[in-house]
């Protein structure tokens, strides 16, 4: 394990890798800084540029997408009180006082440090928290990786949405689709229904940029959330004895952040709030929270961005996605040849390190193109929709062509965009849709072993000499139990936590 | 509005589930044999009569839910996708889609993305004629060059300009 992180270590330092992650930050900010067009979106819009590169190239410049889109939406959150992204919600209250008050640059200030400060060192915790978590489960073989996927599915399906049921229910739907085409065990044709087109199966693109970007495009043109204001960058830079006095909350947020971002399903929202709240609670000054308080930018603003790195810790490990953005990166994964899962650290290990190791260094980038770019973003925050909604398609549809240059992928395209909508209108959560249509495959090849290795009996074969896919099992109803319990609680109290300033700002924002 | 398009979608996935757990001979080859005997594990029913199972079940769950609360109030929907005039403009966004992926590969992409832009430029809101214009040939242009010559991936090349453009650059 240990020399394949030296070999990953040094295979990422590479011109293009350092030059794609800068690309990947850079497009990030400018999405994040448009309100309405999310970092989900653009990681929809431009995976498939991902396809055509290296792993080493690709997912890290997607990464770069992931990072610059959170630290983007703090923008217009902190420009013209309009989040970019649902994590930017909770510096809104601050951040646009701030600028109310002719501090504008001072706040962007401390949200490009305390982004980068929290997402830093998240990151390289990332990486020390994989190390055991990988050993223990490069130890799995195909009965406790069918257990795992199981316990993922369930995991995925309690934590996506409100409602466990429909979350399900969607999941199934998307374990169909991963039956249509080849039979992964007996290699016979299924749900083809003699076409052509549908024995290679579903494309996984057009379903991820027609259940994610259209439906995010369809609400843009359905909310008409044009700037009227004119965002300026205004007042003195931020002092290193402000950035001194915040440090402790910067900290305090960024452990906030890491440890929401290992568990499935909250994300970078209820992280904001948390070290939102917590700033709050810990002040010797509580009242100029809500009214112009730097700490309550950096504190939302590290917390979201800690988020971003231990998303990796369960995909990587463990095949779970913690969220929509996170589903899009097991897509990539998937895509290059890489399973996220037990098996991935003893057959590609180096090249998973390659993109950590990138993952931290892209800290630096960070850096030099957010704070040079700064002024260029709170121009675009002012960009029309009637531009930006015609170039968007112009992308959604030349990335579903290329992949395969199958012009059927654009009609897919289209109908899992009707479907998205319809599934958001009706608050059916599509992420474990795709989830479902991912791992189904892997799930019924590793059953199918697990059946083979057993010899029919499957139960006396977990009993006798499998205890540890038995122990998953048994343990996947409590987990789902607990998170659903978890879930429940915390959207109970986040209604009441809601800052009043962002009910508006809030209309800007689709996660 | 929102329960009602639930219920829609939950009882749609309620009768494929029952279709296709009936007529699954008919949409699953035969499993591969030798010598009478089936090579794997499972059959190729197997997994999806499992999930069909599992999606009757969860529908009934559902559907109990739903009896449960039905004196209850509904969840906010989404407003950015309700309303008459946002249906209208989803309504013509999609119609635009649908015409940009039918002449997608006949037109070639530069034409084809200009047709679509220009329309989608005016289904979201955009009157600057000489704007969207400019914009819509200038967009699909740049990015066709990029693709095709940098990123080196093939895009349809079916329509006068493309040509124009090969013989201009050389193929």
């Amino acid at each position: 394990m240990f020399e394949q992180f030296a070999t990953g270590f040094f295979m990422a330092f590479r011109v293009d890798t350092f030059a794609m992650m800068a690309a990947g930050l850079f497009f990030g900010m400018l999405v994040g800084s448009l309100p309405g067009f999310t970092t989900l979106m653009a990681m929809a819009i431009l995976l498939p540029v991902s396809f055509f590169l290296d792993p080493i190239v690709g997912i890290p410049f997607l990464l770069g997408i992931y990072k610059g889109g959170i630290f983007g939406g703090s923008v217009p959150a902190i420009l013209v009180s309009m989040p970019g992204t649902g994590a930017a919600v909770a510096t809104t209250a601050d951040g646009y006082a701030l600028t109310k008050k002719g501090k504008s640059r001072k706040a962007l200030d401390i949200a490009l440090f305390s982004s980068i400060f929290g997402d830093f060192t998240s990151d390289i915790l990332t990486i020390l928290m994989i190390f055991p978590i990988a050993l223990l489960v490069m130890q799995f073989g195909p009965p406790e990786l069918a257990a795992i996927l199981f316990l993922s599915l369930i995991v995925i399906a309690v934590t996506a949405g409100s409602s466990p049921v429909k979350s399900l229910m969607m999941m199934t739907a998307g374990l169909w689709l991963s039956f249509v085409g080849t039979d992964p065990v007996g290699g016979v044709e299924r749900f083809t229904f003699g076409s052509f087109d549908l024995r290679g199966g579903v494309p996984l693109l057009p379903m991820l940029i027609g259940l994610f970007a259209l439906p995010e495009i369809a609400a843009v043109l359905g909310r008409k959330v044009d700037m009227a204001q004119t965002a300026r960058i205004v007042g003195e830079r931020l002092r290193l004895a402000e950035l001194k006095r915040c440090f402790r909350t910067i900290c305090r947020s960024t452990v906030i952040g890491t440890a929401i971002g290992i568990v499935p399903g909250l994300g970078q929202v209820v992280a904001a709030m948390l070290g939102y709240t917590a700033a709050k609670n810990a002040s010797d000054h509580p009242e100029t929270f809500g009214k112009g308080e730097i700490e309550g930018v950096a504190a939302a603003e590290a917390a979201n961005n800690a988020v971003n790195g231990p998303t990796l810790v369960p995909l990587l490990t463990l095949g779970i996605p913690g969220d929509n953005v996170t589903a899009i990166l097991l897509g990539a994964f998937v895509a290059q040849g890489l399973r996220p899962g037990p098996q991935l650290f003893e057959e590609q290990g180096a090249t998973v390190f390659a993109i950590l190791t990138a993952m931290v260094f892209a800290n630096l980038l960070f850096i030099v193109i957010g704070y040079l770019s700064i002024p260029f973003f709170a121009r675009i925050v002012t960009i029309k929709n009637s531009m930006l909604i015609p170039a968007v398609i112009l992308f959604a549809f030349a990335g579903s062509y290329v992949f395969r240059s199958d012009p059927v992928d654009l009609l897919m395209l289209i109908g899992f965009g009707a479907f998205g909508i319809i599934a958001r209108m009706a608050r059916f959560e599509v992420m474990p849709m795709v989830m479902g249509f991912i791992l189904g495959g892997p799930l019924e090849y590793a059953f199918g072993q697990t059946m083979a290795m057993s010899g029919g009996d499957l139960i006396g074969f977990a009993f006798t000499q499998r205890p540890s896919m038995l122990a998953i099992i048994i343990l996947t109803p409590l987990i789902g139990f607990y998170l659903w319990r978890r879930m429940a609680n915390l959207s109970r109290p986040k209604k009441a936590r809601q800052p009043e300033k962002v009910g508006r700002a809030e209309e800007g924002t689709l996660k | 509005m929102q329960r009602r398009l639930e219920v829609a979608v939950a009882g749609s996935l309620l009768v494929l589930a029952v279709t296709f757990a009936v007529f699954i001979d008919l949409m699953v080859a035969k499993p591969k044999t030798l010598f009478g005997r089936s090579l794997s594990a499972i059959e190729p029913t197997s997994f999806p009569l499992i999930s069909m199972g599992m999606m009757i079940l969860l529908c009934g769950l559902f559907f109990y839910g739903v009896y449960r609360r039905s004196g209850s109030a509904e969840e906010a929907a989404d407003e950015s996708l309700t309303g008459q005039t946002n249906w209208l403009n989803i309504g013509a966004f999609f119609l635009v889609l649908l015409l940009y992926a039918l002449i997608f590969y006949p037109l070639g992409f530069i034409t084809s993305s200009f047709i679509a832009m220009v329309l989608l430029s005016l289904v979201a809101g955009s009157r600057n004629i000489i704007q969207i214009v400019v914009f819509s040939f200038v967009l699909p242009l740049a990015f066709y060059l990029l693709a095709t010559r940098v990123l080196l991936v093939s895009l349809p090349e079916l329509s006068g300009l493309e040509f124009l453009i090969a013989k201009i650059l050389g193929s």
